[in-house]
């Protein structure tokens, strides 16, 4: 009876350590006496903390990758949502098609789209690159993410709801504020995450299309030559990771609380 | 066709779906405050004709008028109709006073009178107390209830109802189905009442559309319906019909004369050229088991009895006679004096009904 379960449970330790082993060695260094990142560990500091914190263009960097994200986020969402609830509300003539299209940057590499970017940007837009650009590079690499959380969200819910609405009155406005959004909150919230995640987090796009200013991972990149630099960068990283699983507990708990009131599907 | 009193006029209303035409060509009246029923087998464009009064579709042809109003073009939130979904729609999101008082905003009432109007609401369906449930926490005659309330608080001219009672279980669907029509005298509005149950159409409703293939068959009355079938679909479709086809030998004085080959000659009422191909029909409850053959002044068709099944209050047989392809089924009334069973499975019997208690289809 038991030995099934046990291997099962064996191999699931394993798998966590394989998954979180490597990442969990970061804040380990981070706190580790040494400039080396080797064993064995030469004693507790919080140093590399201090000096993380004394240095600017690192900080200006991290502050960087947060605005872009929060504008990245918010920007793919808003133009997803109308798209995704034309898609799964109306027959459009060509819906599919564009559909399509609307999800190609997702099976399209990100050296291809960063170099298309660039080109269009440099030669036909005449413009200076700048954080602007990589902004607009990573709406267009976080569309199909948003579209794809957004429909599935809006698919899952009684149409005839929208309908309701109109039958009692409301114009189509008023339906979007009072039922569909409402409805559709979870998906706009779980969007905002993923796509600020996926521009945080992106390098290729940002390392083509950034000009004077780094963002956070273009940054991390440019200091890799310094060995001296690296517990600093362990440093950050660790602040990062407890920040994201704050976010994640958070993200969560949210979603749990939601499930309760707006468990759509089997009204 | 429209009526002094005729709050809804449907006339020459088509709808298509690229190739297919879900509704076509219907005209008919429903008379201020009627408790109409749409009744059809699925797919035969109920919803479609429902949703068209709602403004949910736009007729491909035709127009439609409410309270003398014509419809096309007009949304459906400026309709004077409000609707009872399929699936209940109720708002996941709010709880049930929200829910019954959503309609509520776009009027000039105040929140106080408002809020009157939905407790109202919630006691005319007998859900006083439960104004703070959230939607979840609801059953599904509750969820009926209050999609009912959330319809009626509105005032609408008409309300549309698409298979209310659908998801219900027996009891509770016999139970709302009183409980609908004593509604309906209450609030004193037309209801347009979308079903594929037939028993439900004909216990509910002051008159019937039966439709098929987006054609509206006959327009009566249940007892109407049921007595005079205009068409040997409505026949089988309202009840359980014994129809016998044949030509007409002679017809005269709205009696005619039918040869149904192997069944012998066969006597009903109605009126049909001679040599035409038609159809005899006759309820099960019409009929009599015979164990002599009777005399000429009946219809007896010779068969043997192939099944017997006891309902309570009547015994059902199922004769198979020579030459008909289907079961003649009789029903016969358990009275205390023959309560015995009179045929056994495969005697012989004698299946006979009086000449009027018959009635011609020409199709
Ligand atoms: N939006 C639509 N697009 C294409 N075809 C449709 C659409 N709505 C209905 N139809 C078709 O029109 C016909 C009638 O559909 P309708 O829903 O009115 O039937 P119904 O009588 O309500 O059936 P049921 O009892 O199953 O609900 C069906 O053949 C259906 O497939
Ligand atoms: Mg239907």
């Amino acid at each position: 009876m038991f030995t099934r379960p046990s291997a099962l449970f064996i191999y699931a330790i394993a798998f966590m350590i394989f998954l979180y082993g490597p990442v969990m060695l970061m804040p380990v260094f981070s706190f580790n006496d040494s400039t080396f990142a080797t064993f064995p560990l030469k004693g507790f500091t919080t140093r590399h903390y201090a000096s993380m914190l004394a240095n600017t263009s690192m900080i200006l960097s991290l502050k960087n990758s947060l605005v872009v994200g929060v504008i990245v986020s918010v920007t793919a969402t808003a133009i997803g949502l109308p798209a995704a609830i034309a898609l799964t509300r109306y027959r459009l003539p060509g819906g599919g098609p564009v559909l399509s299209a609307m999800m190609l940057p997702l099976v399209i590499p990100s050296i291809v789209i960063a170099v298309a970017l660039l080109v269009i940007i440099l030669r036909f837009l005449h413009l200076d690159l700048s954080l602007w650009t990589v902004g607009a590079g990573h709406i267009l690499l976080c569309i199909p993410f948003s579209m794809t959380v957004l429909m599935s969200r809006l698919e899952g819910f009684d149409k005839s709801l929208e309908e309701a609405s109109r039958d009692l009155g409301e114009n189509a406005w008023m339906t979007f504020v009072r039922v569909t959004l409402p409805l559709a909150a979870p998906g706009v919230i779980s969007s905002l995450l993923l796509c600020f995640i996926i521009s945080f987090d992106e390098f290729v796009v940002a390392f083509f299309l950034t000009g004077t200013e780094n963002t956070l991972p273009v940054y991390l990149f440019s200091q890799l030559r310094f060995p001296n630099k690296l517990p600093g960068t362990l440093a950050l990283g660790s602040a990062i990771l407890l920040g994201s699983a704050l976010l994640v507990v958070a993200a969560e708990l949210l979603r749990k609380l939601g499930v309760q009131s707006a468990k759509p599907g089997d009204l | 066709m429209a009526t002094a009193d005729s709050i809804i006029s449907i006339s020459g209303v088509t709808k298509r779906f690229g190739p297919v035409t879900a509704v076509d060509n219907i005209s008919f009246d429903i008379q201020r405050g009627e408790f109409f029923s749409l009744l059809g087998s699925s797919g035969c464009g109920k919803t479609t004709l429902l949703r068209m009064l709602a403004g949910f579709e736009q007729p491909s042809e035709g127009e439609i008028s409410i309270d003398r109003e014509a419809m096309a073009g007009v949304p459906a939130n400026h309709r004077p109709t409000n609707m009872v979904f399929q699936s209940y729609a109720i708002f996941p999101h709010l709880n049930v006073r929200e829910n019954i008082g959503y309609g509520l905003r776009n009027t000039d009432l105040s929140r106080e009178e408002a809020g009157k109007r939905v407790i109202d609401a919630l006691e005319l369906v007998k859900l006083s107390g439960y104004g703070e449930r959230a939607a979840h926490q609801l059953s599904g005659g509750q969820r009926q209830r209050v999609a009912l309330a959330r319809a009626l608080v509105c005032r609408p001219k008409v309300l549309l109802l698409d298979e209310p009672l659908g998801a219900l279980d027996k009891n509770l669907r016999e139970e709302m189905q009183i409980e609908l029509r004593a509604l309906q005298k209450t609030v004193g509005i037309t209801f347009v009442f979308v079903t594929h149950d037939q028993e439900e159409a004909l216990t509910l409703s002051d008159r019937i559309a039966v439709m098929s293939k987006g054609r509206v068959l006959q327009i009566d009355a249940p007892e109407a319906l049921y007595d005079n079938p205009n068409c040997r679909e409505v026949a089988e479709f309202i009840g359980t019909m014994n129809v016998f086809s044949g030509r007409t030998m002679e017809s005269a004085k709205g009696a005619a004369t039918i040869d149904a080959r192997a069944l012998g000659k066969l006597q009903a009422q109605g009126t049909s050229r001679k040599g035409d191909y038609v159809f005899l029909a006759v309820r099960p409850e019409k009929l009599k088991l015979m164990t002599k053959k009777p005399s000429a002044a009946m219809n007896a068709i010779g068969g043997v009895v192939s099944a017997i099944s006891y309902r309570g209050d009547r015994h059902h047989f199922l004769v198979k006679a020579e030459g008909h392809d289907r079961p003649i089924s009789v029903s016969q009334q358990n009275d205390s004096e023959t309560s015995a069973t009179p045929a056994k499975v495969g005697s012989k019997v004698w299946v006979a009904w009086p000449h009027s208690a018959g009635r011609l289809l020409s199709n």
